[in-house]
């Protein structure tokens, strides 16, 4: 329309100077709101109508659910594709298919991008893509997280390898983000092909029954391929990919409530994972005791409990959030708070599989645990496992290497991380579950927890195969006795305490006050850096290399950002974490020196070797600062 | 040390002393030789017990410490005393009053600290509270030696005289094994609980001073039903006497002549006597016999018309016609006069031929508005029998009560008549011997005022709270207490036994409710459930197996008595009765204990699985039920279509003519819940979706926003306040009140359980779950979006609801069925449950064998499928 108007002020002859410019701008002030226009109403009247036939809502529609009311700020509403292939060159609708922008939840900032159907089917174009990448970019430098809305037919074919080459760069921007802002993503439509791994690397990723589904190949591949009919719905609908496959971690009836379960779990993140996790004002006395835990365990050690109600009853109240609630139910996971601060639950469930621990458990709490750890959110385990499950299946599924993605997250993990044993600790799967061993800051046994290599009939059967079935009884019983219960691992400091299951709450609460101020850096490594470098884009994202390193109070700081601004990112980053990782030790042995006198000299040693790392710091700097020129290697230039 | 008592006392007690922990060194019987001038009861090792009488002074001549002193009957002490802050443990219940005279007048405070509740502490030289069973009291003064301590309580005598039993064991479990011991407790006995497996960790046990597994595994068969092993478990505790409580072994005659046979009490009625009464007909006689009506008729078989002719005009019209082999209403017809004799003989005969293939019959006195009243008696072995107040019992469903209430709105104004009733049960009592706790059931006609002899109950009855409560002149009498005093063979206080009358009446004073709280979902033809109890609360202010304050003052007072076995986080079973508890609300009259009733029943917290708390709110609003014309046929008249829970919000679809109410509450609660949350202020205005029974297809949706003023709203447009609403802790207590526009406090819950999908709240209104959501009118127009629910699970198949074993299929494979027919049996917890269809439909395939063990929401017919 802005356009014909154009033209029927060309053809209208040329008016005077003064009356052209302003006829111009009117028309340029048309046009700009012609084209607005236009990309608020998407596809069009009868797209959004198919759109609303389906279940689905329109990307503008869903945005003002997710977002507070009024907040949202677009961005890059003018943005068309660069194609002029196949007649797309007649057809350049502003925004190109996807709305992105900021706006606020709860009154904390979020970016997001919402893909829109109704225009071009959602398809992705290069320009579609680099909307995405800019939102995300200004989502890592003004730290907040990011959720994604998928609804797309795909790449835009008609573009063919400009849209191949815009998901990679969706994919980069994603794992680059990753670890530094908290991704989401809600599949709200149609998400196939290469598509999906975008949504699958974020952190978390909701469905929508029924009117969305994720595959690699779709079924008419599939059926060409192996000869399976299915569905779209069977190969990778929501309660697929919640319950089978693991790739979804929840699935709501439709996109208001997955909206809105959006808003939820953004209420448990922090902003990014130099922010503390929102935390609220304890509503819920944290020193309340539940005499019903007390009951909640069975005697018998065969018969099955339901560990999400000890978790329910131990946490503020209306406060649990699953996550992956279908998938693997053996474990559970979940966001809680404890007297008001956020936690990550992770529990064995004795309710399925008697709790123990299989590939699919494995991967899903080691993945929570590591979300966890990189965002700065304490640990609260339960453990009731009898240890991993037996089987062929789960051995050539590779259990030994899932099983140790999660012990391997548990270890690596430096926030504060707190462990109550409510029965059964058995076995590896006993180290597994934060124990002691692998740095847990306090740790818990019921009186009813039984902390043992295996179960008595178990080691009876190995240590006595000769004796008959009565004999193995009485040595069970034996076994039983001396191992059945807390107390030995008690004796060892394995469990910091045995606690009344009743005060378990007020227990953990008070922890996590001491906790708070907990300082346990792991050993600077390459991982450690890369990954946050890969995204520092200015000198005040770098002040903050990893969550439990300050650089604020550093002298080494001023100096490092000299260099920094010189572009030698990586080295500095090494040193000033060479120098931190240093420093606490140094602290350490301050402490203890108190008592004992003769580590005084090692920890004067130590002092000298700082000040030699400060001159050192200081001799790069000046040696950089006389360089010619430095090249930035990270930017490529 | 030494004691010195003054004999100024009317009755003999029992003091219990501990001695441990001698600072001089003295041994046991150098101590007793310095106390000589006390009659000495017994003495065990360091233990001994000495007689003393009510009003005597402990006075404590030198610094001798004890431990313990332990004070039964009217003194509650056990003192840890000469100590600044010191500890009086409480071991009975009741007004206590702590009287304190110290050589100076100083003043001095007495803090009162109950578990779970903390009382002002107050100054002066007496402070009376009424106290809880393991209260403290914390005297924080310095006792000189020389002092005089002396506890006194207010409390009525629970001894005539010192029982001469020592340790009981109650054989049985939940609610009444509970009951039965804390009386005993309040009397000085020692208490054994037994258990089977399954109740190792349950509160009888916990409660009782010792504890024994009874039997082996869980079933009751095996554990509380095994006489042998519970007489086991007698002798290996050292109990000497033995409670039955009601239900397993309470009316089984060999079980008593057992424990008599053991040299044990049993607390209950000698063996004969229930024998007597255990056997229907033998009853009948013996009432017959006794002079005591019964059913007129029905004795013999009758030949042919005329002889029925004969026996109406005997026994007086109307006449029921039945076939002797009869059931289930089959060849039964009612004849008001000859002329109907006549004319249904013929067609009743032929019915009884054709049902049964038995052609006798019989003629029976008809009863034209049946109600269940029953008589409670207690007789000692002396011949005493005291006759209390009657319980009417006619709200039952297949012949289980459902709420009960004492005294009878039928009787209320007709003395003479429960005079009769009450006279002939004492006359019932004694021609059997009866000695304890007894019931004599009447069916009486609300017609004509006739009444005739049902059985007699020789145990105490479940509802026997309701008589408790209204029983006595200033304080409710104790069944329990009661049946204690007979089988120590002692006779019956003065105060029951009248002014030398007989029968003795025991006066009625106030009113009485108990509602039944069982596991069993009422909208679902009552099919029992089993599960953890995820959150429970009593209701506000009330106490356990007592009137609480009302108890010792007057039960008259509206107050709430729960008796419940359970506690939150425990586990109804598949092995036992599934009942939560006994829920009692008394009441100056009856409306007011109605109202009391009402009110407790919407503050009383049970969670996680079903239960009949909607049924029996709805019974107590129940206009029939209010006016007390009431009969045995009142649940299948008023519920002939089932107990839709929707019907308590009257009428109107969704939530009713409270909806505008409910929902400014609702909006209230989520605004109070997002501010605890820290997330925004709900929207103004907003749309409250309202769905009752979580039934997201039945919600009813206002607009709601915030009015002018606090608690006030704006609900369709029309003003809505909600005077002193209160919700203290938003997302921690389970209640939230308010006062609705007629003035009276309305309490609703709020559900410590996810709410359904799409909901926010999970509230509970008059105990029927209603679902909550709070959007922006945006989020409600986006939402009409959504694809409509898919099809129910009913209408692929048929699930199993409970754990089970499947008893028959009602249908055959391609059998249409229609919404309401039976589908299949499936046994649970004793009892046979009727799946029904929920819809039209075509069986598919039978997926299980008759026989077989089912889970929980196994797959028991598949449907045909239409693909629309």
């Amino acid at each position: 329309m802005a356009a014909m108007l154009a033209a029927k002020l060309r053809s209208a002859g040329a008016p005077a100077r003064r009356l052209l410019s302003s006829s111009q701008k009117a028309a340029v002030r048309a046009e700009v709101a012609a084209l607005r226009a236009q990309s608020l109403v998407g596809g069009g009247e009868r797209r959004i109508e198919a759109q609303h036939k389906k279940g689905k809502l329109t990307a503008r529609e869903r945005l003002s659910v997710l977002l507070d009311e009024g907040s949202f700020v677009e961005l890059d509403p003018f943005v068309s594709h660069t194609c002029v292939d196949f007649g797309m060159e007649h057809e350049k609708p502003p925004g190109d298919g996807v709305v992105t922008g900021h706006g606020l939840v709860d009154g904390r900032p979020v970016c997001v991008f919402a893909q829109d159907f109704t225009v071009f089917g959602g398809s992705l174009s290069s320009a579609h893509a680099s909307k995405i990448v800019k939102v995300m970019e200004r989502a890592l430098r003004v730290r907040c997280p990011v959720v994604g809305l998928s609804d797309s037919g795909g790449a835009r074919i008609q573009e063919g390898v400009d849209s191949l080459g815009g998901y990679a760069d969706v994919f980069q921007a994603n794992v680059d983000a990753s670890g530094v802002v908290p991704q989401l993503s809600l599949i709200m439509g149609p998400c196939a092909g290469g598509a999906v791994y975008s949504p699958v690397m974020t952190d978390f990723l909701y469905m929508v029954r029924r009117s969305s589904y994720m595959f690699v190949t779709g079924p008419d591949v599939v059926k060409s391929v192996t000869n399976e009919a299915v569905t779209q719905e069977e190969l990778g609908g929501a309660e697929v990919h919640t319950k089978l496959s693991g790739v979804a971690q929840g699935a709501f009836d439709d996109d208001v409530a997955a909206l809105r379960g959006a808003r939820k779990l953004l209420g448990y993140l922090p902003s990014s994972y130099a922010d503390a996790a929102p935390a609220v004002a304890a509503y819920d006395d944290p020193a309340r005791e539940d005499p019903a835990l007390r009951l909640l365990v069975p005697d018998d050690p065969n018969v099955p409990y339901d560990m999400r109600e000890v978790v329910r009853r131990v946490v503020d109240k209306q406060s649990l959030l699953e996550i992956a609630e279908d998938y693997a139910p053996n474990i559970l996971t979940a966001f809680a708070r404890l007297g008001g601060r956020a936690v990550g639950v992770v529990a064995n469930n004795p309710k399925s599989k008697a709790g123990c621990l299989d590939i699919d458990a494995s991967v899903k709490a080691a993945r929570f645990v590591r979300f966890c750890d990189a965002f700065g959110i304490p640990l609260v385990t339960f453990v009731d496992v009898p240890g991993f499950l037996p089987g062929v299946k789960q051995e050539h599924g590779g259990i030994i290497r899932h099983g140790a993605k999660l012990l391997f997250a548990y270890s690596e993990a430096n926030v504060p991380k707190l462990t109550v044993i409510t029965r059964k600790a058995y076995g590896g799967a006993y180290d597994v579950m934060a124990s002691k061993h692998l740095r847990g800051d306090a740790n818990y046994a019921w009186p009813s927890a039984e902390i043992a290599v295996m179960g008595a009939k178990g080691a009876v059967e190995i240590l006595y195969r000769d004796l008959d079935a009565d004999g193995q009884q009485a040595k069970a019983d034996e076994y039983a006795r001396r191992f059945a219960n807390p107390i030995v691992a008690a004796s060892r400091g394995f469990v910091d305490d045995v606690i009344d299951p009743a005060e378990t709450r007020a227990k953990l609460c008070a922890d996590l006050d001491q906790l708070a101020r907990k300082d346990l850096p792991n050993r600077p490594r390459k991982h450690t850096f890369t990954r946050r470098l890969s995204h520092a884009t200015s000198l005040e994202s770098f002040r903050k290399p990893y969550k439990h390193v300050d650089l604020k109070d550093s002298d080494c700081l001023n100096r490092g950002s000299e260099i920094v601004s010189e572009g030698l990112v990586l080295g500095v980053a090494i040193a000033v974490a060479a120098y931190e990782y240093e420093k606490s030790a140094h602290k350490k042995v301050v402490a203890e020196q108190k008592q004992e006198a003769r580590e005084a000299q090692a920890a004067a040693d130590l002092e000298a070797r700082l000040v030699r790392i400060e001159a050192g710091l200081a001799d790069v700097s000046a040696a950089l600062r006389d360089r010619p020129k430095a090249t930035s290697w990270w930017r490529g230039s | 040390m030494s004691f010195q008592q003054s004999k100024t006392a009317r009755q003999a007690a029992v003091v219990r002393t501990k001695l441990k922990n001698l600072v001089t060194g003295a041994t046991v019987e150098d101590t007793f030789r310095m106390t000589e001038s006390f009659q000495q009861a017994q003495v065990e090792s360091n233990e001994a017990v000495f007689s003393y009488e009510d009003g005597d002074e402990i006075v404590f001549m030198d610094s001798v410490e004890f431990d313990e002193i332990r004070v039964q009957k009217e003194d509650i002490a056990s003192c840890d005393l000469l100590k600044d802050g010191m500890t009086v443990s409480i071991v009975k219940w009741g007004e206590v009053v702590v009287d304190i005279n110290l050589p100076s007048s100083d003043t001095y405070e007495v803090t009162y600290t109950e578990p779970g509740l903390k009382k002002a502490a107050s100054s002066g030289q007496s402070k009376a509270a009424t106290l809880e069973t393991g209260a403290e009291i914390q005297v924080p003064l310095f006792v000189e030696i020389g002092d005089t301590i002396k506890v006194k309580c207010a409390e009525r005598e629970y001894m005539e005289r010192a029982l001469g039993l020592k340790r009981i064991l109650v054989a049985n479990r939940g609610e009444i094994a509970c009951r039965v011991m804390r009386t005993a407790k309040r009397m000085g006995l020692e208490t054994v609980a037994i258990h089977s497996e399954a109740d190792a960790l349950s509160r009888h046990v916990r409660m009782a001073d010792q504890a024994v597994q009874v039997g082996y595994g869980n079933a009751a068969s095996t554990s509380y039903l095994d006489v042998d092993a519970v007489l086991g478990c007698m002798a290996s505790s050292g109990a000497d006497c033995v409670h039955p409580g009601y239900g397993f072994l309470s009316e089984n005659a060999e079980f008593a002549r057992a424990v008599a046979a053991a040299g044990h009490a049993f607390v209950g009625p000698p063996a004969a006597a229930i024998d007597d009464m255990g056997d229907k007909l033998r009853s009948k006689e013996i009432a017959t016999a006794a002079g005591v009506s019964v059913i007129p008729g029905g004795a013999e078989a009758v030949a042919d018309v005329a002889d029925a002719l004969a026996i109406a005009a005997d026994i007086g019209y109307p006449v029921m016609l039945k076939a002797s082999a009869g059931g289930g209403g089959k060849g039964m017809r009612v004849a008001f006069d000859a002329k109907d004799v006549e004319e249904q003989w013929p067609l009743a005969k032929d019915e009884a031929v054709r049902s049964f293939g038995d052609d006798r019959m019989l003629v029976e006195k008809f009863v034209q508005s049946p109600r269940h009243l029953e008589i409670q008696v207690v007789a000692d072995a002396f011949g005493n029998v005291a006759t209390f107040p009657e319980r009417e019992c006619s709200v039952q469903r297949r012949n289980q009560k459902v709420v009960e209430e004492a005294p009878s709105p039928f009787l209320s104004d007709k003395p003479a008549l429960r005079a009769e009733m009450q006279r002939e049960a004492a006359m019932l009592a004694r021609s059997v011997g009866y000695e304890s706790a007894g019931t004599v059931e009447m069916l009486v006609d609300g017609a004509t005022g006739a009444f005739y002899f049902l059985e007699m109950n020789t145990r105490l009855q479940v509802e026997h709270p309701i008589t408790e409560a209204v029983s006595g002149e200033d304080l409710c009498e104790d069944l329990v207490e009661l049946m204690l005093l007979v089988a120590d063979g002692q006779r019956l206080p003065d105060r029951l036994l009248g002014a030398g009358a007989d029968p003795c009446f025991v006066p009625i004073d106030g009113w009485a409710v108990e509602a039944r709280v069982y596991a069993e979902d009422a909208s679902k033809n009552f099919l029992p459930d089993v599960g953890v109890l995820t959150a429970y609360g009593d209701p506000p202010g009330a106490s356990h197996f007592d009137f609480g304050a009302g108890w010792t003052a007057t039960g008259k007072a509206a107050s709430v008595r729960v008796d419940s076995g359970i506690e939150d986080g425990a586990e109804i079973s598949i092995y036992y009765d599934p009942m939560i508890s006994k829920l009692v609300a008394t009441g100056k009259d009856r409306e007011d204990a109605l109202a009391n009733a009402r009110a407790a029943l919407d503050g009383y917290v049970v969670e996680g699985l079903a239960h009949n708390v909607p049924f029996c709110r709805d019974i107590c609003g129940n206009a029939t039920f209010l006016s007390g014309t009431y009969t045995t046929k009142f649940i299948e008249e008023e519920y002939a279509a089932g107990f839709d829970e929707a019907r308590v919000f009257a009428g109107v679809a969704g939530c009713g003519t409270a909806g505008p109410e409910l929902a400014a509450l609702a909006y209230a609660v989520d605004a109070a819940a997002r501010a605890a949350r820290g997330a925004n202020p709900p929207p103004a205005p907003a749309v409250v979706a309202l769905a009752p029974r979580a039934d997201a297809a039945a919600r009813a949706t206002f607009d709601v926003s915030p009015g002018a003023g606090p608690d006030a709203y704006v609900v369709d447009g029309a003003a809505v306040v909600l005077r002193n609403y209160a919700w203290p802790r938003p997302l921690v207590d389970a209640v939230v009140a308010y006062d609705s526009a007629a003035g009276e406090e309305v309490r609703v819950q709020y559900v410590d359980a996810a709410p359904a999908p799409g909901f926010d709240h999970a509230l509970r209104v008059r105990g029927v779950r209603v679902d909550a959501a709070v959007s922006s009118p945006n989020e409600a127009e986006l939402a009409k979006f959504a694809l409509p629910p898919p099809k129910p699970d009913s209408l692929s198949g048929l699930k199993c609801p409970m754990p089970g074993t499947l008893l028959s299929y009602a249908v055959g494979e391609g059998e249409t069925v229609e919404a309401g027919q039976p589908l299949a049996i499936v046994e649970a917890m004793k009892m046979q449950n009727i799946l029904r269809a929920e819809h039209k439909v075509v069986v598919d395939k039978l997926l299980s064998d008759v026989g077989d063990v089912v889970a929980a929401d196994q797959m028991l017919i598949a449907f045909v499928q239409d693909d629309e």
